[in-house]
């Protein structure tokens, strides 16, 4: 009886003091005293369920928030890369007619030019003649080509021309990248993809970021075409290689970015090496998880490795790995299976 | 249809005096009784004197159903006698694990013309219930019905015994097909758990063994929630059984713990968990539980279209009996409140109850369930 449950002991002590605890009472006594204790048990058990299932919940509540965060910068991006290709749909089309006049052009010049030259010969056959009014005539001819700087300008169109066309291929390369940079963000679904185009197309994209700062190697293998979305592997590097021009801009050395693809082991490697800052240690484990930035307030959402681990391991079961030393430069390698059942 | 009853106390003393009037007539006997009265050769013997040409059929427990309450620690045997219908016995061994192959062998033994029903009891411990309902089902013709339950070793899971017309043996599955044109039948399976917290993905399993709960060990996870009580598993863990739906919604069941591998860090199920479904935590509180059981009985008789029963073998499962506690016999209450007092009341709290839902349900294996098997001869 002395290993009564304290409140039960408590109530014998105040309600049977003095009472004789006869075998029956005892037994009706210890069945109570399991009840109490059973009792406590569950409500034990019970606590630290609602304690650990209110844990449970919050943790899968801050996990819907930042995949919401995640869907709703992809939902951005695709937005933007859809924005993006309906203009540069729009472009190509002007563009394409545009570029075929001055190519036009640049034929009737070589004609206007022929029909100049014979002119020329013309007026140098008959100067040597003494007939007045043809002299002053040639004289009239000579004196409104020297006017309308019709010899300056003869020279000066085809320079014009040939610039022009320079500048319209160079348009039309980048409406054709940014078409095929951004051509599948509108489409979620599997489709053949050509690892190398996807880098080609992507480093014209990302030019304006590179060119001031840092020199950029191809080494580019020959590589089969894999399954993928295209939209999204193109995503991914992007940004990997702004972050690789950013990690070059934060030191004093020349920039070197190598892109690097090869085939192994049915699987396609994609490696983005960077001389820049390198990442420091600490750090390394925390960069794909959602919201994890260290660049200023502003100046990054802390998302974009995370996408990209979500594209790359989840979307395309693949692989993400990373080498980096401070002060030497960081590695991302991509590592996409040649075949995979769709996951998007 | 003819019944009588004995129970033998904890001390292997036979209770009741009756006048064996089924001596020569009964043709099975249920025997279900704690590990140490099964196991003792005097009482089979000498039941096997009270009824020399029944068949018998059962096994161990985690406690008996006997006439209105829920005992442990006795054995309590129920011989029955149709004046219209015919029973038939078979058992087979489960060899090597290989759970579907013996159910599928035991179903062959039937002759199919005119059969009703087959009742099972079967090996508690070292077996899938899934692949056992798979393999009877599939091979017994698809208008018998099927019911059951797997033996229990009370809160021990260490080994379970089978009756099967001889002494008690392991590995074994036993059973009594009902044949006849006078025969009905009711069923019923409630449980009363409900589902709390979030609900995992089943990352990592194999047919009964559980490894992952999104892609973590599912022992840590009970062990976390059990807290201290986690040295107790896997009794314990019954306080926390899984429901468990697949990816379409379109099967849901309810699993309970058999054993554990501190090893593997995995738990072992009564039935399969297959990978890719969904599973959560379940708990229950004694009302819950209570009413489940009258539900069960509800459902029972209605399916058996209201009429008068004559027997009404119970089987619940073990965890129910471990949340009840002190007032387990409530759930038997609440069953007689339903069938009425003449019917006669057998059975056992088991490691796996075996029936369908209810008449428009086809068989499956049942976890934390009141499972009412309803007989009646008109």
């Amino acid at each position: 009886m002395d290993t009564l449950h304290r409140l039960l002991k408590r109530q014998v002590e105040n309600h049977l003091n003095g009472m004789e605890i006869t075998n029956e009472l005892k037994t009706f006594i210890l069945a109570v005293d399991k009840a109490y204790v059973t009792h406590d048990q569950d409500r034990s058990m019970c606590e630290r369920s609602i304690d650990l299932s209110s844990q449970e919940y919050n943790e899968k509540m801050e996990e819907i928030r930042m995949l919401q965060s995640q869907l709703v910068q992809q939902e951005k991006l695709a937005g933007i890369g859809q924005l993006s290709a309906g203009i540069a749909h729009e472009i190509n089309n002007p563009l394409g007619y545009t570029l075929s006049n001055l190519a036009t052009l640049k034929k009737y010049l070589d004609k206007v030019k022929a029909f100049l030259e014979t002119l020329k010969s013309f007026e140098n056959t008959l100067e040597i003649a003494n007939d007045g009014p043809v002299q002053e005539f040639i004289a009239n001819i000579q004196e409104a080509r020297k006017i309308n700087k019709i010899d300056i300008i003869s020279d000066d169109i085809e320079d014009i021309i040939g610039e022009s066309l320079i500048g319209l291929s160079k348009i039309e390369k980048i409406v054709k990248s940014l078409l095929g940079f951004a051509r599948t963000s509108i489409s979620a679904e599997l489709e053949d993809y050509d690892l190398n185009k996807g880098i080609k197309d992507t480093l014209v994209i990302a030019n304006n970021e590179i060119k001031y700062f840092t020199k950029v190697v191809e080494d580019l293998g020959t590589i089969p075409s894999i399954k993928a979305v295209g939209g999204s592997i193109n995503q991914v590097l992007l940004n990997l290689i702004l972050n690789g021009v950013h990690a070059i801009k934060e030191t004093t050395e020349e920039g070197l970015l190598t892109l690097r693809t090869f085939e192994k082991d049915d699987l396609i490697f994609c490696e983005i090496t960077d001389n820049g800052i390198g990442i420091p240690k600490a750090n390394i484990e925390h960069i794909f998880t959602p919201f994890f930035t260290t660049k200023p307030v502003g100046m990054g959402t802390g998302l974009g490795l995370s996408i990209a681990y979500d594209i790359i391991v989840n979307k395309h079961s693949g692989r993400i790995e990373v080498e980096s030393e401070l002060g030497k430069g960081t590695t991302f390698r991509l590592l996409l299976p040649l075949h995979h059942e769709s996951k998007v | 249809m003819q019944i009588e009853q004995v129970l033998y106390d904890s001390s292997g003393i036979r209770h009741n005096t009756f006048t064996n009037d089924l001596k020569n007539k009964a043709q099975f006997v249920l025997v279900f009784g704690t590990k140490e009265l099964l196991l003792e050769k005097r009482i089979y013997d000498e039941l096997r004197d009270l009824y020399p040409s029944a068949y018998f059929i059962g096994g161990t427990t985690s406690g008996e159903i006997y006439k209105n309450i829920a005992v442990e620690n006795t054995l309590s045997a129920t011989a029955v006698y149709m004046e219209k219908s015919e029973i038939r016995f078979a058992c087979a061994a489960i060899e090597n694990d290989n759970c579907f192959e013996a159910a599928a062998e035991l179903a062959t033994k039937f002759e199919d013309k005119d059969l009703k029903h087959v009742f099972i009891i079967s090996e508690g411990i070292n077996v899938n219930g899934s692949e056992i309902v798979e393999g009877l089902t599939k091979h017994l013709p698809t208008d018998v019905t099927l019911s059951g339950g797997l033996t229990g070793d009370g809160n021990h899971f260490k080994e379970t015994f089978v009756i099967a017309n001889d002494y008690p043996k392991k590995n074994c599955i036993a059973a009594i097909a009902f044949y006849g044109e006078n025969l009905k039948f009711g069923y019923g399976s409630m449980g009363g758990w409900s589902p709390f917290g979030i609900e995992r993905v089943i990352t990592k399993s194999k047919n009964n063994i559980l490894y992952e709960l999104d892609g973590k060990p599912a022992l840590d996870l009970y062990k976390k929630y059990l807290g201290e009580f986690s040295e107790g598993l896997p009794a314990t863990g019954l306080h926390f059984p899984l429901t468990v739906r697949s990816k379409d919604y379109s099967h849901t069941f309810v699993r309970t713990i058999l054993g554990i591998d501190e090893q593997q860090n995995s738990l072992i199920f009564a039935g399969d968990v297959p990978e890719g479904h969904y599973a959560r935590l379940m708990r229950a509180n004694c009302d819950d539980l209570i009413d489940g059981s009258l539900q069960a009985a509800q459902i029972s008789l209605d399916s058996i279209g209201g009429k008068s029963v004559n027997l009404a073998i119970l089987v619940s499962c073990v965890g129910r009996k471990l949340v009840l506690n002190q007032m387990v016999s409530e759930e038997i209450d609440a069953a007689r409140r339903i069938l009425g007092n003449e019917t006669i009341f057998t059975g056992f709290y088991s490691y796996g109850e075996i029936s369908p839902l209810n008449r428009e349900t086809i068989c499956e294996l049942h976890n934390q369930t009141m499972t009412i098997t309803l007989i009646a001869e008109v």
